[in-house]
């Protein structure tokens, strides 16, 4: 992981998926690694349903809690479509953490518009690197409600913060009850061993 | 050792580390966690009042009393508390007094883009704008010292990108409450008759000298030196320009106004300055008022939020263009599975009826497919356009008039247009969508719900009495999810002279947190792919491949809207998880 830019995440979804969750289990991770962290959300009316997008940044220094265009090293996403949109903010070497999961926006259900199709290959063709978290298996998609958690792990993977760290982030921000679920689906979306040989 | 804060939990922070002894407002996205935090330091109290006039009000006379107070709203809130402001900076203070006003350049969720700025020159109020969780909290530490030694209020300007960011906070501790709170009688100071008024008017002067003299040593205007480039900004702009321009010359202001004039004279000379800041040419103009040379952002730049492509264009002289995005589906917010809102909004489209709209969850009745809400200018303004609809349009025209308004709205300042259009005999149905809660800004209390902002017992506005009290005759309360009873009483009451109440109420629906018991489903072999129910746009329904629709039990919240829309009686009753 390069300390001297900041690392930028961006995690993009519906509504109430669990975006602005996501980004302060991300932030804490951060903050609890030693480094500086910006971590922007919406509230308001764009959470009623609505396209969400949390920006988290963090290194040793962060300005801008807002990530340029093409300056995202990461992004998650938690609802296919979601993930086209916010695709310009993606670096050309940067990431994309997949949900395979779909929300039909009012517009699709009412015949005015067409959810796209291929979209892992759209992201493809558009010549970022994407890992879907089909390839984790079943379990990892029994619950689109913890496709932050899924995404997390698989992030995970990619930045060097201690598991520790991790689990102690996670801890303090689901509830109580739910948090053996949630480290149990983050632990096996961290360990799962790849055999496709691209991880 | 820092912690992870929201602008806003840094703003309750810093007002709670100076001792600020009351925090009082009302909810308004962005700024409204700034008081449920300030409540969860301890200690203190934190009160939600029924608009921000009344809170302003509530904080001046607590801070005459001595103690320290906070305020707190977004841009729009300033409007309605602007009476009170402009006297205060008259009066002053006693107790230090911060209002920390939220803007949303973007209209994230606003219904505009108000650069609350230009009220601190208006009003002649101090404005501090931070840049970040950190300067959030010294700036409101700064901000009640300032408040307190010039006798005067003072505004905190935070915008969306400041309140909704995280950012690590230096944490200090509890500065001791004044001990003495007395009320000493001072009417020169706080009776503003014209005798005394023009006096307070010169001591107001002689403040804000006082205070331009030390902008001139305040920390928070800080120069950093650089290469050639100079930039004066301040706020999240600042950000934004060390992202694309680390090399340059800074002057960032913390305090908008009054400038430091000296220190900005001795920056400009000699070089080219450009001014970057969010929305409008406020410091650009101030700045080029002392008769320096500076260079501005472009026209376009005004509108919309700032961001570090948008800064990078505009230090390279670039037009504001956006990168071609793929066009994807538009994903707007909705009304929420089982929002009582829906049912209401299928009967008006059903009437055909010209829906006067306010500020809430349910201006999103505007969008379609329920596309029945036809007007939102601002709180409390949908039962002053059904009086001023009904008493120009023709007979025939104005009996399709009806006005929607929210409980909280309602009460925020939806009262005296009741009573205005019952004083001006000008009749009609005003709905009050009573949810029990201020649903879009994070379900907060008000006094209609019977509970203070801590959840605590509180005394309960009555919505039928205060209605009859203005003069409402016909007042009925109705189900919102009774679609035939909510359309015989609007059938009904449309055509009189005299006006009528409608409160349609049920509970927000995500104020419900139990077990779903009973949700629906679509029988298949009955539904003819009409997508009749499609058109109250609730997110549970799916349309198949065939046409034939389905209802994600996982979604559906049961509240049968979609059933009472089905010909074929296809959609039935089934049980919940």
């Amino acid at each position: 992981m390069k300390t001297s830019r900041p690392v930028s995440v961006v995690i993009s979804g519906v509504g109430g998926q669990g975006v602005v969750l996501a980004a302060r289990v991300l932030s804490a991770a951060a903050l609890a690694s030693g480094l500086e962290v910006k971590a922007s959300e919406v509230h308001g009316m764009a959470q009623r349903g609505g396209s969400v997008l949390a920006q988290v940044r963090f290194g040793r220094k962060v300005f801008s809690p807002l990530i340029p265009f093409g300056g995202a090293d990461y992004l998650l996403a938690l609802e296919e479509m979601e993930a086209l949109r916010y695709l310009d903010l993606v670096g050309k070497k940067g990431l994309v953490l997949l949900y395979p999961h779909r929300v039909v926006p009012s517009s699709v259900t009412l015949g005015q518009a067409v959810y796209p199709g291929g979209v892992e290959e759209e992201l493809a063709a558009a010549g970022r690197r994407v890992i879907s978290a089909a390839r984790l298996g079943s379990s990892a998609l029994a619950n689109p409600r913890r496709a932050n958690v899924v995404l997390l792990g698989l992030l995970s993977r990619e930045l060097d913060f201690k598991p520790a760290v991790w689990k102690k982030a996670l801890a303090v921000s689901v509830p109580p009850g739910s948090f053996g679920e949630n480290w149990k689906l983050f632990s096996s979306a961290r360990n799962y061993v790849d055999n496709s040989g691209e991880l | 050792m820092s912690v992870l804060l929201s602008g806003n939990e840094a703003v309750a922070r810093g007002a709670w580390e100076s001792g600020a002894v009351l925090g009082v407002g009302y909810p308004g996205t962005p700024s409204s966690e700034i008081l449920p935090a300030f409540h969860r330091l301890g200690g203190v109290r934190a009160q939600w009042c029924v608009n921000e006039k009344v809170a302003l009000e509530v904080a001046a006379g607590a801070s005459w009393a001595g103690g320290r107070i906070l305020v707190t709203m977004k841009h729009v809130g300033l409007n309605v508390a602007a009476d009170p402001l402009f006297t205060l900076a008259y009066t002053g203070v006693k107790g230090g007094l911060v209002i920390a006003v939220a803007d949303d350049p973007g209209m994230h969720s606003s219904q505009n883009e108000q650069d609350s700025r230009h009220f601190a020159r208006a009003a002649r109020v101090p404005l501090l704008e931070p840049a970040d969780g950190q300067e959030a909290r010294d700036f409101a530490r700064l901000a009640f010292s300032l408040s307190e030694e010039f006798d005067l209020p003072v505004i905190l300007r935070l915008c969306t990108r400041l309140s909704h960011s995280r950012t690590p906070v230096r944490r200090g501790r509890r500065r001791q409450p004044a001990r003495e709170l007395k009320f000493v009688r001072d009417p020169a100071k706080y009776v503003m008759i014209p005798a005394y008024a023009r006096r307070r008017r010169k001591s107001l002067d002689e403040r804000l000298e006082r205070l331009a003299r030390r902008a001139e040593v305040l920390d928070c205007n800080r120069l950093e030196k650089g290469g050639d480039r100079a930039i004066v900004t301040s706020g999240l702009a600042y950000q934004y320009c060390r992202e694309v321009a680390p090399d340059a010359s800074y002057f960032k202001l913390g305090l908008i106004y009054p400038l430091p004039e000296k220190k900005l004279r001795d920056f400009c000379r000699g070089r080219k300055v450009t001014v970057i800041e969010e929305l409008d040419p406020y410091l650009e103009h101030e700045i080029k008022a002392m008769g320096l040379k500076v260079k501005g952002k472009p026209p376009s730049f005004r509108a919309g939020e700032l961001n570090p492509d948008r800064v990078r264009k505009i230090l390279a002289g670039r037009p504001d263009r956006a990168p071609s995005a793929r066009p994807l589906p538009p994903r707007p917010p909705v009304l929420c599975p089982g929002c009582s809102h829906r049912g209401v909004y299928v009967v008006l489209k059903k009437l055909k009826l010209v829906v006067t709209g306010d500020i809430g969850c349910y201006t999103l009745g505007a969008l379609a497919p329920l596309e029945s809400l036809d007007t939102c200018l601002c709180m409390g303004a949908a039962i002053g356009h059904l009086e001023g609809l009904r008493v120009l349009l023709p007979a025939g025209e104005r009996e399709k008039v009806v006005a929607v308004i929210g409980d909280s709205t309602f009460v925020h300042s939806g009262i005296t247009g009741l009573v205005d259009l019952v004083y001006n005999g000008v009749g009609g149905v005003v709905i009050i969508l009573d949810n029990h809660t201020t649903a879009m800004t994070g379900r907060q209390h008000h006094p209609a719900t019977g509970r203070s902002l801590a959840g605590e017992p509180a005394s309960r506005l009555d919505l039928e009495q205060i209605c009859r009290a203005a003069g409402v005759k016909r007042v009925a309360v109705i189900s919102a999810y009774d679609a035939a009873g909510l359309e015989s009483f609007l059938r009904e009451s449309l055509a009189l002279p005299e006006p009528s109440v409608l409160i349609a109420r049920a509970p927000c629906s995500l104020l419900f947190k139990g077990p779903i018991t009973s949700v629906h489903r679509v029988e298949a072999e009955l539904c003819r792919a009409c997508g009749l129910c499609l058109r109250c746009g609730c997110p549970a329904l799916i349309r198949l491949p065939d046409g034939k629709v389905a209802i994600d039990p996982a979604v559906c919240r049961g509240c049968s809207v979609c059933a009472g829309l089905c010909p074929f009686d296809a959609i039935v009753e089934t049980e919940g998880e």
